[in-house]
């Protein structure tokens, strides 16, 4: 194994787990929020467990980016020969998609509590709670994208 | 695909036809009642049917769990009702002695409460009692006596050798008498003289022991134990009869409903009561309904009734009349984002037909996979058939099948079936899947980016044209050319100047002059609101950089391309893992790759249909709708029959 895929695996690594830690925290932070309304009324479960569900995208915008990169050095097949500057490259490109889906699951998963707590009063509205969250998530979006782009783009 | 023209009328009446007028209204469910300042409640709360909502409602609760009914994740959304007839619905609530259930229902949750309570006193007595029971002493006995103590406690058996050997030390006459002790604990009474009691509890605090206060009764501990048992035995016998008279109860839980939809009737009939205004003899009411309506329901309620005036009336002034829109039964779905968003306001256009193309198109691109649109499809035609469902319900299971049926289309152009590769299937079915495949966005994201950002620009492009049209007709022509028209110009000029220069073609300088000569135009026009030269000059300058917001809003529409990867990708990979547990061990290992196949590919289609449905939503909401439409109507509600159990069947 090169150094140059060691780094590029490095990049996938950095994707999925920061992609990943940040859906936990922020799934963690609307589940309290859930407890606390299915507490009153364990009728609304349907509907928290959609607003719930939506911290959860960067995780897999994380895992996404990881097997994107996994894809370009070919690891199946026992990696291919990646050079060294190719493998900073992607190690640099696995960052947009883990820090931005890592810090936009954490103020996702604020926003998901707030639309939980809206839905507790307002069952009907779930459309607009939902959509509430769904601003914040374009931010990880977009770092999902300069992921796959630069991916897709570098020369190895 | 517009707004719907409302009317105001006033209905005048004798007081005497107001109760079927009201029945009447409630039926029909056209009219939407405004209150009048004059109105006040006009029997002084005769029956309270809130307080009888909330007792029923608590009642069915506790008939739900007596019976141990268990809602599922779809009914909670879509909760079963059964259709009844109105006359079937009062009788019922009328004949139906519920009051006496739900005293009965109360009678027995307070006995079932205090069994819990008792049970629980009568279990720790036991548990307390259980490690001294070989004691063949009354336990009044074991109070102490005249100059001696006797404290019982525990401790932990690791220190029972020292307890013992400083109780000895401490303790001139004292003596420590081990009775039992299970696997944590040791058991134990400490006997000492009264002189010595400070002593005594010295040790309980250096050692950290447990005192135990014994229960006083005449009898042994194992004789008390045995009675504490027999009375155990009575409680339970007791509860389960509790609860079998409370099984019994279950079956009134349908009528239950009944009574609870029958006072949900009466309660809206009397708000809106509250909403008239009287004289001693007579009544009026003041409401809007569409104006197509209004001579059908006049002509109805001046037959039905001599003693009823209806009369179309002029709004107050600054009075806004609330909005309903009305769309051919395709478009309908649709409506549901444009609530979203809020009902237009009078005068502003009904955006939902323009947007239901764009969101399904961007909802088939997001999820872009023929066999997840099969499903999809398949999942929402089977709740239409098999679920009671509300109007939103209808919608959304509409939208959910229009949706299913265009990501077919965009699955067949992506070449994604099931996320599988092409390259893997037999070359008799993979050449004509790969033929009809024209983008490949795992491959090449760049094609479908770009594609992603000129439906984008369409979409902008769009709204500026709509903002335009509206404007046009409503004869605000120089708002509509300079706030509209001068923007959609310049923006088309600015893109293809980009796309001539990308490309080195010839036009590219006519394309920079006119979009510098747009530029120039806005820099004129957008500051004509403002006075003075200056300011015009300046917010006319300023005004240019909107132009960074409508590339804001293009760039925006990338996450196209990133959902559409999201879903293919995650499905990609659900089958490679299929696909190596198929190996692992054998036969087995089919049963495995089956559950990874079926499970996984449900769990992709949830996730990407919930995020294909928020970011298509999105877009319209936000970028589209920031183009041309404000919203802010309030929606309207007509007084109509509102039912939480049961479907009224029409008369």
């Amino acid at each position: 194994m090169t150094i140059g895929l060691a780094l590029a695996l490095f990049g996938a690594t950095f994707a999925a787990v920061f992609g990943a830690m940040g859906s936990a925290w922020g799934i963690s932070i609307a589940a309290e929020a859930a407890g606390g309304v299915l507490s009153e009324d364990p009728e609304k479960f349907g509907k928290v467990l959609v607003l719930l569900a939506l911290p959860g995208t960067q995780g897999f915008y994380g895992f996404l980016g990881a097997f994107y990169i996994m894809l370009k050095v070919y690891i199946v097949g026992g990696g291919a020969a990646i050079p060294l500057s190719a493998g900073l490259q992607l190690l640099a490109a696995g960052i947009p998609v883990g820090l931005a889906g890592f810090v936009s699951a954490y103020y996702q998963g604020r926003a998901s509590a707030a639309s939980i707590f809206f839905i507790a009063k307002r069952p009907d509205e779930l459309g607009k709670a939902i959509i509430l969250p769904a601003m914040v998530e374009t931010y990880a979006v977009l770092g999902l994208l300069a992921t796959i782009l630069m991916v897709s783009w570098i020369k190895i | 695909m517009s707004l719907i023209a409302m009317q105001k009328v006033a209905v005048i009446g004798h007081l005497d036809s107001r109760e079927p007028l009201l029945n009447f209204l409630q039926e029909a469910g056209v009219m939407q009642i405004s209150p009048l300042p004059l109105g006040r409640p006009t029997s002084p709360a005769a029956e309270n049917f809130e307080l009888y909502l909330m007792e029923l409602k608590a009642a069915i609760a506790a008939l739900d769990t007596a019976a141990g009914v268990k809602k599922s994740f779809i009914e909670s959304f879509a909760p079963y009702k059964e259709t009844i007839s109105e006359e079937f619905l009062r009788q019922t609530a009328k004949e139906f002695n519920w009051r006496e259930v739900i005293a009965s229902l109360n009678r027995i949750g307070n006995e079932l409460a205090n069994l819990k309570n008792l049970e629980g006193k009568l279990l720790a007595d036991r548990r307390l009692l259980l490690p001294f029971a070989k004691i063949g002493v009354p336990l009044d006995s074991l109070r102490g006596r005249a100059q001696i103590v006797i404290i019982a406690g525990s401790c932990r058996g690791k220190v029972l050798a020292n307890l013992i050997q400083a109780s000895k030390e401490k303790l001139t006459a004292g003596h420590l008498e081990v009775v039992g002790g299970d696997k944590t604990k040791t058991y134990f009474f400490l006997i000492a003289t009264d002189s010595e009691i400070a002593a005594a509890n010295a040790l309980f605090e250096e050692f950290n022991l447990e005192k135990i206060v014994l229960p006083s009764s005449k009898l042994t501990p194992a004789a008390e134990i045995n009675q504490l048992d027999g009375l155990l035995k009575k409680t339970a016998a007791e509860r389960k009869a509790f609860n079998h008279e409370l099984a019994g109860l279950i079956k009134h839980k349908k009528r239950l409903t009944y009574a609870y939809d029958y006072y949900l009737q009466k309660n809206d009939e009397r708000l809106a009561r509250e909403r008239l205004a009287h004289t001693e003899r007579s009544f009026i009411l003041t409401g809007w309904l569409p104006k197509k309506q209004l001579s059908k329901l006049k002509a109805d309620l001046e037959q039905r009734d001599k003693l009823i005036a209806v009369q179309p009336i002029e709004p107050e002034p600054g009075e806004q009349a609330p909005s309903l829109i009305e769309n051919p039964g395709i478009f309908t779905p649709f409506e549901l984002i444009t609530k979203i968003f809020g009902s237009p306001s009078p005068g502003d256009m009904d955006p939902t037909g323009p947007l239901s193309f764009f969101f399904i198109l961007f909802f088939a691109l997001c999820l872009s996979d023929v066999g997840y649109g099969l499903i999809l499809a398949g999942i929402a035609v089977y709740y239409q058939r098999t679920l009671t469902l509300s109007e939103g319900g209808k919608n959304l299971l509409n939208l959910l099948l229009w949706g299913g049926i265009a990501t077919v289309f965009a699955g067949i152009i992506t070449g994604s079936y099931f996320a599988v590769s092409l390259d893997s299937l037999p070359p008799a079915i993979g050449g004509p899947l790969k033929s009809a495949q024209l983008i490949d966005p795992v491959k090449n994201p760049l094609n479908m980016l770009i594609i992603s950002l000129l439906l984008g620009l369409v979409q902008i492009i769009t709204g500026l044209a709509l903002g335009f049209y509206w404007k046009v007709r409503n004869r605000e022509y120089l708002n509509g050319l300079f706030d509209y028209g001068l923007w959609i110009f310049f923006l088309l000029s600015l893109v293809l100047y980009g796309v001539t220069a990308a490309l080195g073609m010839e036009t590219n300088s006519l394309f920079s002059r006119l979009a510098m000569a747009g530029a120039a135009l806005l820099v004129l026009t957008q500051g004509r609101n403002e006075r003075g030269l200056l300011k015009k000059a300046v917010s006319g300058i300023l005004s240019l950089y909107r132009t960074t917001s409508f590339l804001g809003d293009t760039l925006s529409y990338s996450r196209l391309l990133a959902l559409m990867m999201t879903t293919s990708i995650i499905g990609m990979v659900i089958n490679i893992i299929a696909d190596l547990t198929r190996g692992s061990v054998p036969i087995i290992g089919y049963i495995i790759m089956a559950a990874v196949l079926i499970v996984g590919h449900l769990f992709n289609l949830v996730i990407s249909v919930l995020g294909a449905f928020v970011h298509s939503a999105r877009l319209q909401l936000v970028e589209f709708f920031g183009k041309f439409y404000e919203g802010g109507g309030k929606a309207f509600k007509p007084f109509r029959r509102e039912t939480a159990y049961t479907i009224i069947s029409p008369k």
